[in-house]
């Protein structure tokens, strides 16, 4: 008898038992139609969503077949309304379709007159068409993404039917000293499917430290065109330019850094989010978005995708004919933007739980410890009376979290820490106790290169970074990182910070966060470790004992 | 004698009993009544039906120890007709309902005189996915009405809290009597309902016209006829395009439970007992979902649980080992609970030299919260009863009532919830029927004679190719003979079939009344009318009772 590892509930979440033999086949077979929303580590749950559920149709999976694979696996009888909203959803898919009519507009074929009659009644709508006939609207190239976007929070999936541009051949070849692992090759397989429509676009999902870099290569690859790639910081541009020397047979002279400091365009170009969204002044318009449409791209790749600034938003709509892939670990915006980035870079292709990563050796088993210490009598008054927000504050400066980080410095002898905080006067009261370098927004670029250089060599010990050092920094031997104080509850903060130590290596790792009790940090922690608890990360919660030891 | 011709015993040779044929001679009616004497605590009150003696005659009733048994093949006749109905897709019925709205009630959210309006929020409904919005709202309203009538739930004028005891007795029921009280059954009566939802539930694919037919069924069988509307209401049943259908039990147990990392706790089946004290509710459906959060964890402290307590439950309901920060989280958030605690007390004040007195007092020391100053003493407000009379006791019989406004106490009312032995959901509900009904009914349209008829509804015939046993027969014109068979059959504990002129026929344990009337299946026969006779076994079913027929408690 087949086990049956899935339960399918009416609000259409489906709660996947990973202890069950079938749960990978199981997980294989959802997570093509749903999303993941957590992973802790009894108990899985995805949501078929309306997005999730035309991502699949739009890539050839038919209702019939979602069915049929929720019947195979699901342990009890499916609620006859989840089988209504799949086969109407689905039904839904072609109802609007997108093609070619010339070189300035697209054209928008409504299958019955009365969907025409509705799509006019929406004013967020009218704008962007053109009436052509009873069921046909003209639409400008240049609104493609705006309108599919518009469109589907309005609840009317457009299928598009315009094959996504070639852009300029470029050949990229992997080394073959370099061996993709395997999950990296699927992530591709997911996102490039068989190369018909609806596939060459999307997000791919993967845990910090498990070679996002490495997924976007091998897509490059496949694809061999031209590339253009953002990424959060200048750090991360050099990383990237790094990986693609070391890991393809791409040379200097094809790979080009366009940020504060060089502006070198080749046909794969690195560049900042933050240099593409350059503006004189607030009313200009942003003078190098012209860089998406001039470089001849075929292939666009948003690194740490969730950091995406709402400029790169609206220029992204306009590139809808080309191949595009959004990495990031942590798809959790605090803006609660997710769906604008699965509408306009592309939907979830592939999305893993860290424990699998983990437990297959691929990412570090890291070790989460949430420091309890008290908060000093002189400041339990003045805690008190303070308002809400230097409440937080007051908190997270505890002065005692010095004497904490010694402590677990002093118990990690001779590892690689990263010693992380938000406010930069407690970074500097580190800095002046302990003597280790630092690195901030102010730091230059080049003195950070050199200083992330140390420590990757061993050459610094322990490094202590502001924000900046929340992503997209690849430091491979960082195995203990203390946390000592963030940005409010932001979860994906706290998740990008431990990615800081997930890289595998032949110790495990731990994660430090120093918290004040009994005060307004202690939630905020709880709200941080949300994210990470639901990948199955728990925090074991350790009382400071001051110098007792 | 030796002219006495014998009597025709040779039924027995060609009426062989068979379990597996006599199963498929059985009915829902018939499956439906075992379900209600296998779950009922007074079996014995069913032994007047008709359709019992049936039963008990074709071995699917034991009778031993003054009371009723469902045989094991009983229990396969329940196997073989689960549902009442027909087999229909079954939607599951959200266990945790109950514990979800108790879970409400001990998080003293909802506020006195206003908390329908909590019911109707989105968040309420949307605790529960499978359940319309509006049947969950007016299911909440009933059942903390009910919760307040039964002294479960504390209207205090502020907000609604909960009795602890009284919650507890409530969710040892089982589920059955747990609707059957809120439906507002009391004592025998709150059987009754429990037994008439047990078997509301197993009706499956029932067209919504053909429903009083059934709830009738229902109610001879159970001595109470549910209504659809509530049935409705608690989601005991669905409608769907004019179809009811029963929802399905889960497991009587939480199975599966585990404790996650995120403190999110998952099973299926029937909830804990107390998760709703120490957990909130996140989902209701196929599976449950609870979540422990520092507010639920207030809850459960305020309620008297102890870390060690929770963690406890938690550790035995769960699957897997607890994560290790749980321990460590529930203790902090106890930590906290404890640093800062509101207590009323009542100010007792003495000059100088009675506040040396009082403070010497050991019968007053467990009385004292604390002191304010060297002559005000903070009192236990609950014990004031008791202190005052130590005072009393130790010559302050001066000591007036206590001064200003009083507390407002909440109204406890304490009605005793009595523990029961019905037996909730222990019927397997789903099974393949064998074979098809269908079948027996084209059979019995295909028959030729009355006696191929009785046959094939007893189940020795199951098979169009099967020829009708030739039961040796008593010519009717031998009357001395005749009722010898029947003197014999009467003796014996057989069956008696008998045949008119006219064909048609009869078939139940005789009784002799007087001269040549017999009492055949309650029915008063003149046996010199009977044109053939024939023994036959117990487990031929009584020709009087048609498949749909039923029978009163």
């Amino acid at each position: 008898m087949i086990d049956k590892p899935l339960t399918v509930q009416s609000d259409r979440t489906m709660l996947l038992d990973v202890h069950s033999p079938s749960s990978d086949a199981c997980r294989a077979d959802i997570i093509a139609f749903s999303d993941l929303v957590k992973s802790p580590e009894h108990v899985h749950t995805y949501r078929i969503s309306q997005l999730s559920l035309w991502n699949a149709i739009s890539s050839g999976l038919s209702a019939d077949e979602i069915l049929s694979r929720l019947g195979k696996w699901s342990r009890y009888e499916i609620d006859p309304r989840i089988e209504f909203f799949i086969t109407d959803q689905s039904e839904r898919y072609g109802d609007f379709i997108l093609t070619e009519l010339d070189d300035e507009y697209l054209l928008l074929t409504v299958r019955r007159p009365v969907f025409a009659l509705q799509l006019k009644a929406e004013t967020a709508l009218r704008e962007l068409l053109i009436p052509e006939s009873a069921s046909s609207f003209r639409v400008l190239r240049m609104n493609r993404g705006v309108l599919k976007a518009r469109m589907i929070k309005l609840g009317f999936p457009v299928d598009d039917r315009i094959p996504l541009k070639k852009g300029l051949p470029l050949d990229i070849r992997l080394k073959d000293s370099f061996t993709p692992r395997p999950y990296q090759k699927d992530a591709v397989k997911a996102l490039l499917g068989d190369g018909s429509e609806g596939t060459g676009y999307g997000t791919i999902v993967l845990p910090c430290g498990s070679g996002k870099t490495i997924a976007g290569i091998l897509a490059m690859s496949q694809l061999s065109t031209r590339t253009l790639i953002l990424c959060p910081n200048v750090t991360a541009v050099h990383q990237w330019i790094r990986e693609l020397l070391d890991k393809t047979e791409l040379t200097e002279n094809e790979v080009g850094e366009y940020s504060g400091e060089r502006k070198d365009m080749k046909p794969v170009t690195v560049c900042t989010y933050q240099i593409i969204t350059w503006r004189p002044d607030t009313d200009s318009d942003y003078p190098r978005f012209s860089l998406f449409r001039d470089g001849g791209w075929g292939f666009i790749i948003y690194d740490e995708v969730h950091m995406l600034p709402a400029p790169v938003f609206r220029i992204t709509a306009e590139l809808q004919a080309i191949h595009r892939l959004g990495l990031t670990a942590t798809l959790v915006r605090e803006d609660g933007r997710e769906d604008e980035v699965f509408s306009l870079v592309g939907p979830k292709r592939y999305d893993t739980p860290w424990s699998e990563l983990e437990a297959q050796g691929f990412i570090a088993k890291a070790w989460c410890h949430e420091i309890r210490l008290p908060l000093p009598e002189d400041l339990e008054v003045s805690y008190a009376i303070a308002k809400k927000r230097e409440k937080y504050r007051i908190a997270a400066e505890n002065p005692l979290k010095i004497g904490a980080a010694e402590r677990i410095i002093r118990a990690h002898e001779g590892e690689s820490i990263l010693i992380i905080g938000q406010y930069l006067e407690q970074l500097e009261a580190f800095r002046e106790k302990f003597g280790y370098p630092i690195i901030t927004g102010s730091t230059p670029t080049r003195r950070r290169d050199e200083l992330y250089a140390m420590f990757r060599s061993g050459e610094v010990k322990v490094l202590i970074v502001s924000k900046v050092a929340n992503s997209a920094i690849d430091l491979p031997d960082a195995s203990v990182a203390i946390q000592i104080s963030g940005t409010f509850g932001s979860r994906q903060e706290e998740a990008q910070r431990l990615g800081r130590i997930l890289r595998p290596k032949n110790r495990d790792s731990h994660f430090y966060t120093l918290v004040s009790e009994y005060t307004e940090e202690e939630e905020f922690a709880q709200n941080r470790q949300k994210f990470l608890s639901e990948q199955g990360y728990s925090y074991t919660i350790e009382k400071d004992c001051g110098d007792a030891e | 004698m030796q002219n006495e011709r014998v009597l025709p015993f040779g039924f027995r040779e060609k009426l062989q009993y068979s379990e597996e044929k006599a199963l498929q001679a059985l009915d829902d009616s018939d499956a439906a009544l075992l379900s209600a004497i296998h779950l009922s605590s007074d079996s014995l009150s069913f032994l007047s039906c008709e359709r019992t003696s049936s039963l008990l005659d074709r071995g699917f009733l034991i009778k031993e120890d003054g009371r009723l048994r469902v045989s094991a093949a009983g229990m396969k006749g329940v196997s073989t007709f689960p549902l009442l109905g027909k087999k229909a897709r079954r939607r599951l019925y959200p266990e945790a309902f109950i514990p979800f709205v108790l879970s409400v009630v001990a998080s003293r959210n909802l506020q006195s005189g206003r908390w329908q309006r909590n019911l109707s929020s989105d968040f309420f409904t949307s605790l529960f996915p499978s359940i319309e919005k509006g049947k969950a709202i007016t299911a909440a309203e009933r059942t903390i009405e009910a919760m307040i009538r039964l002294g479960i739930a504390i209207d205090d004028g502020e907000c609604i809290s909960i009795s602890r005891p009284a919650a507890q007795s409530f969710m040892a029921l089982s589920e059955e009597e747990r609707i059957a009280m809120i439906i507002g059954g009391e004592g025998a009566e709150r059987k009754k309902i429990a037994l008439a939802i047990a078997l509301s539930q197993r009706l499956s694919g029932i067209e919504k016209e053909n429903a009083d037919e059934y709830l009738d069924r229902i109610g001879r069988i159970a001595g109470y006829r549910p209504s659809l509307e509530d049935l409705e209401t608690f989601s005991l049943i669905d409608e769907d395009n004019g179809i009811l259908t029963g929802r399905k039990r889960g497991s009587s147990m939480p199975l599966d439970a585990a404790v996650s990392s995120d403190f999110s706790i998952t099973y299926s089946g029937a909830s804990p007992e107390d998760i709703y004290l120490y957990a909130t509710p996140v989902r209701a459906d196929s599976t449950t979902e609870w979540k422990l959060t520092k507010a639920s964890m207030k809850t459960a402290f305020s309620l008297g649980i102890t870390p060690d307590e929770a963690a406890g439950k938690l550790e035995a309901l769960s699957s897997f080992p607890l994560p290790e920060s749980l321990r460590p989280r529930i203790s902090l958030w106890y930590r906290s609970f404890l640093s800062v605690r509101a207590q009323r007390a009542l100010i007792l004040q003495a000059d100088e030299r009675n506040a040396r007195i009082i403070d010497a007092l050991p019968t007053l020391r467990m009385h004292i919260i604390g002191k304010i100053g060297e002559t005000i003493f903070l009192m236990d407000d609950s014990t004031e009863g008791l202190w005052r009379r130590a005072l009393e006791n130790a010559g302050f019989d001066m000591l007036g009532p206590t001064e200003g406004p009083a507390f407002e106490k909440a109204q406890e009312r304490r009605i005793q919830i009595a523990p029961s032995d019905f037996r909730g959901i222990t019927l397997p509900e789903e099974r393949e029927i064998p074979f098809s009904v269908q079948g027996r009914n084209e059979l019995l349209a295909a028959s030729d004679s009355p006696l191929r008829t009785a046959l094939i509804n007893s189940g020795f015939i199951t098979d169009r190719e099967e020829e009708t046993p030739s039961v040796d027969m008593v010519n009717g014109l031998y009357y001395q003979e005749k009722m010898r068979l029947i003197a014999a059959a009467e003796h014996d504990g057989q069956k008696i079939y008998l045949e008119s002129l006219d064909g048609s026929a009869i078939i139940g344990h005789p009784r002799h009344l007087e001269e040549s009337f017999i009492s055949l299946s309650g029915i008063r026969i003149d046996a010199a009318k009977a044109w053939k006779a024939a023994i036959l076994p117990p487990s031929v079913k009584d020709s009087a009772l048609r498949p749909s027929d039923s029978d009163s408690q």
